[in-house]
């Protein structure tokens, strides 16, 4: 039996076909995929990395995982340009792995630095809380200039403007805030520092005064009065033992000794009360006079004289008093130790004539005060 | 007859696949794109960045689909997913900048009236702290309230200058609301202490 051409025209190109379709289907099955699943993953990772801001507090991996997700895209972009049977994706699955890697560090690795930037973030404000502990505690007395005061208070309202950030979550702006407040802060304790550790060279002279004037108390069984000036206050020692305390005024520049009349200074030395003044014999309701000038201050001031650091004809001033009138909450004496008159009133009936009276810069050292 | 029939067959056979081979959605991906960009540039990924990271997630997820069925048999591809994902980082985009617009707006509204809250906190202040009792700690805690009063309309100062130069407005409330509540701590710290003085002397008489 013999065919048509037609018909075997159509065997043929029916054989051609099948065939053709058979090596596509074998190709295609055989063909490289591409890692899809992989992308989805990677994509996940990425998402959940900016969501925990990843990029933010661990950037160098989240931009490693972006830029080896996107070369990866692009990668697979033109192995699509290739015929299909031609394609590989090797280099495609290779990125998308080295991006899912990085976005998994990124994950990681910015949940540890964010917390550990909140932790540091505290321990820092604490540390600059307590400076600003110190300003309100201990510096509040001291005659600072008003753009010292200025930056602590700037300082005070970054810290604040911090928190207000860190509360929100946005640790960064926190950082940047706290940092302008140790900026504010540091250059009025630079001020501060300078200014207490000059006035501090005389610890050691104020410690053996202090130590004299207690074991004096204890071995004579008596009163004695130590006006500590860096805190205000007025201690009241009997028998070598506290017993009382007050807050205390002094002149406008308490900070360091008194050299001359006028200065508003208050002397600082071992000194005694050598009259007492009822109410009526005194300008400020009652008054004990010490010994100032002593001989210490005598000394002082001729050399002070001979070294042309006051002029010859200052005097060396005297009149120097605890006495009443105080509690305005300001350094407004002309020199004296000024007390509350309910406090003058106490104290004048406790302490008699020849009382020691030691008038130091501070009891404890300038480390131990600002700690 | 039948030779022109088979000539048909076979050309109507040769559209009809070369009609079924999908397009590439290149022109959606572009502006896609581009809604991303526009959305950045309103400030989304700062003022909302929920909103804003869904519309990127979105975009990625779109491209990766597209080359998913750039890499299949070109009588198999099928972008129709793809184009909707597509279409929803277009809708998602458009919605974060929407909503970026409306809370800058609501912030500067909450700004506005922070920095007029914070003038009349600071003249109430200023007048509180003439009339505050120096006590024992007197004169040198007032000085620094005083203090606190000036840095506190410093920072109001600079939030109105922001507010008229249209500076960040996130950045500016960030600014004026802390100012805000130490106004606030110091017209009660202030207020008590008179009332407490007042308190005291009626006491007396």
């Amino acid at each position: 039996m013999k065919l048509g051409w037609k018909k075997r025209l159509i065997i043929i190109l029916g054989i051609l076909i099948s065939v053709t379709v058979m090596v596509y289907a074998v190709l295609i099955l055989a063909m490289d995929k591409p890692p899809m699943a992989e992308f989805t993953t990677c994509q996940g990772l990425l998402g959940k990395a900016k969501r925990a801001n990843a990029d933010v507090y661990a950037p160098e991996y989240y931009q490693a995982a972006e830029k080896k997700y996107q070369a990866a895209l692009l990668e697979w972009k033109i192995q699509n340009e290739n015929v299909f049977f031609l394609r590989d994706f090797t280099k495609v699955k290779a990125l998308i792995l080295s991006a899912i890697i990085k976005a998994q560090e990124a994950n990681v690795s910015g949940g540890a630095n964010r917390n550990s930037l909140k932790m540091n973030y505290l321990k820092e404000v604490e540390l600059l809380k307590s400076k600003l502990d110190n300003y309100h505690d201990v510096f509040i007395h001291l005659p600072l200039k008003v753009s010292v005061r200025k930056n602590y208070e700037f300082g005070k309202l970054s810290l604040e403007q911090g928190l207000n950030a860190f509360n929100k979550g946005d640790i960064m702006l926190a950082s940047k805030r706290l940092n302008d407040g140790k900026v504010k802060i540091s250059v009025a304790d630079k001020e501060v520092n300078a200014l207490l550790k000059d006035y501090f060279n005389n610890f050691s002279k104020w410690q053996n005064w202090f130590n004299t004037t207690v074991k004096q108390s204890a071995l004579n069984k008596n009163h004695a009065i130590i006006v500590e000036k860096i805190k205000h206050k007025a201690y009241l020692y009997y028998n070598g033992k506290l017993s009382k305390e007050y807050d205390v005024e002094f002149g406008r520049n308490w900070i360091g000794d008194k050299h001359y009349a006028g200065d508003k200074a208050t002397p600082e030395g071992m000194y005694k009360v050598i009259k007492k003044k009822s109410s009526g014999d005194s300008k400020y309701y009652k008054a004990m006079l010490i010994n100032y000038p002593n001989d210490e201050d005598l000394a002082l001031f001729n050399m002070n004289k001979r070294q042309g650091t006051i002029s010859k004809n200052t005097r060396i001033g005297g009149l120097i008093e605890i006495h009443g009138e105080g509690g305005k909450g300001d350094d407004w004496t002309s020199g004296c130790v000024a007390l509350t008159n309910s406090e003058i009133d106490e104290l004048f009936s406790m302490v008699a004539v020849g009382t020691p009276v030691t008038i130091i810069g501070s009891r404890i050292s300038l480390a131990e005060l600002l700690n | 007859m039948k030779k022109g029939l088979l000539k048909l067959v076979a050309f109507s056979f040769l559209v009809v696949t070369l009609a079924s081979c999908a397009k590439a959605p290149v022109a959606e991906i572009e502006a896609a794109k581009a809604s991303i960009e526009a959305a950045k540039t309103a400030g989304a990924d700062r003022y909302v960045p929920e909103s804003f990271n869904a519309a990127s997630e979105a975009l990625k997820s779109a491209e990766a689909a597209v080359a998913e069925q750039d890499s299949k048999f070109a009588l198999f591809r099928n972008y129709d997913a793809a184009k909707t994902t597509l279409a929803s980082v277009a809708t998602l985009s458009t919605k974060a900048v929407e909503e970026t617009t409306a809370k800058k707006a609501a912030l500067k509204a909450e700004v506005t009236q922070a920095v007029t809250d914070l003038t009349t906190l600071i003249t109430d202040n200023k007048a509180l702290l003439a009339k505050a009792p120096k006590g024992k700690e007197g004169k040198a805690a007032l000085e620094a309230i005083g203090q606190e009063i000036a840095v506190v309309e410093t920072v109001n100062t600079e939030v109105t200058a922001g507010l008229a130069n249209n500076e960040d407005i996130l950045t500016l409330s960030g600014k004026i609301k802390p100012a805000v509540e130490k106004a606030k701590a110091i017209n009660t710290e202030l207020t008590d202490v008179i009332a407490k003085v007042k308190g005291g002397k009626k006491a007396k008489k």
